[in-house]
């Protein structure tokens, strides 16, 4: 081959193969770092936005990174996470920082040609994805048990929050941690990942989503971080569609920190 | 679940004041937003036939860049009673 062809040819696919998880690599090594030292985590995210983006521009010609892509949002939205409010207010937090990462992943996806509309809306095998979705309430209740979180928003107890509240939380949870992180987890960084590495894009979607939960700072809730979102990618990868895995999702996030919260006080009586 | 508010990001959080995070965390974000703008507006300006898609690319971070530093503007407006 000559060197004007091997050029316009780009770099051999095992070679793309492997910078793409060296960036895996560097974001799971970011967010272990960001246990000791938090700051760490928003910096060197920014970094790997900004690393992301331009490898993606210059290797646009040949379309063959999308996951390049799609790792700049999911570092993105680790980025965002630390977008500082007055009030520690929950629903606050889950929009402000939801809705810019909602809009990245919309704009991303119509980059690398996969509507958003369409795939939310794709009634594939609805029974099979109504048992997914129904996987969510034991789930819920495992992760809540692992989880214990520190920020809840109950609709009984001593410190209940107002039904208008409750609810304002429940949609922010449905749209921003249900629906929005299926589609940059599964449908977005997923679908990349197999348009690279094939049946073995779940290992690298997985990774990234367990390593997402790193900052939880325990170790049994990142197990089943990683377990839970092999399920949802294994699920997206079997049915073809993401119905189920989002509405799983859903009821994990709702169970995890409004839920299992409100019951908690009745256990103890 | 929701990886954006993990024990990590919310202790990090409640444990500084606003005015230290808003100064901090938005100028980082400010910053990479700035870079990213330049970038296109200097990748338009040198590649003449730069594709529109090419240009969109720097739009999925910025545009979600852009929102937040609004936001974070705002409430440090509203924090200062404005």
């Amino acid at each position: 081959m000559s060197f004007r062809a091997e050029v316009e040819a780009g770099p051999p696919r095992a070679q793309i193969a492997g910078v793409e998880l060296s960036y895996v690599a560097a974001f799971v090594a970011i967010e272990l770092v960001g246990l000791v030292q938090p700051m760490v985590v928003a910096i060197g995210q920014a970094l790997m936005v900004v690393a992301l983006i331009n490898h993606y521009v210059v290797a646009e010609r040949d379309h063959r990174h999308p996951l390049l892509l799609a790792l700049s949002v999911v570092c993105l939205y680790r980025l965002l996470a630390f977008t500082p409010l007055p009030s520690n207010d929950f629903t606050n937090h889950l929009v402000l920082v939801g809705a810019p990462v909602l809009l990245a992943t919309f704009l991303a996806l119509r980059l690398v040609g996969v509507p958003a509309g369409p795939v939310i809306l794709q009634r594939k095998s609805m029974g099979i994805q109504m048992a997914i979705a129904l996987s969510g309430i034991p789930l819920s209740n495992i992760a809540y048990k692992l989880l214990k979180p520190g920020f809840v928003v109950t609709f009984s107890g001593a410190n209940r929050s107002h039904l208008a509240a409750v609810a304002a939380a429940v949609a922010a949870l449905v749209v921003f941690s249900g629906i929005g992180e299926e589609l940059l987890f599964r449908v977005l960084l997923h679908n990349a990942a197999r348009s690279r590495f094939a049946t073995s894009a779940l290992y690298v979607s997985t990774a990234v989503f367990g390593a997402a939960y790193l900052g939880s700072r325990s170790v049994p809730f990142v197990l089943f971080a990683v377990a839970v979102g092999a399920f949802f990618g294994w699920c997206y990868e079997r049915t073809g569609s993401i119905i189920g895995p989002m509405m799983a999702h859903s009821i994990i996030s709702v169970g995890v920190f409004v839920v299992w919260p409100s019951f908690a006080h009745v256990a103890h009586l | 679940m929701v990886s954006s508010l993990t024990r990590n990001t919310s202790s990090f959080l409640a444990s500084h004041q606003f005015v230290m995070t808003s100064g901090t965390i938005g100028a980082l974000i400010l910053g990479v937003l700035i870079l990213l703008l330049v970038e296109k507006e200097v990748m338009r300006a040198v590649v003449r036939s730069l594709p529109a898609s090419t240009r969109r690319v720097f739009d999925v971070a910025a545009m979600p860049l852009l929102l937040t530093f609004a936001i974070v503007v705002i409430e440090r407006f509203r924090a200062l009673g404005f």
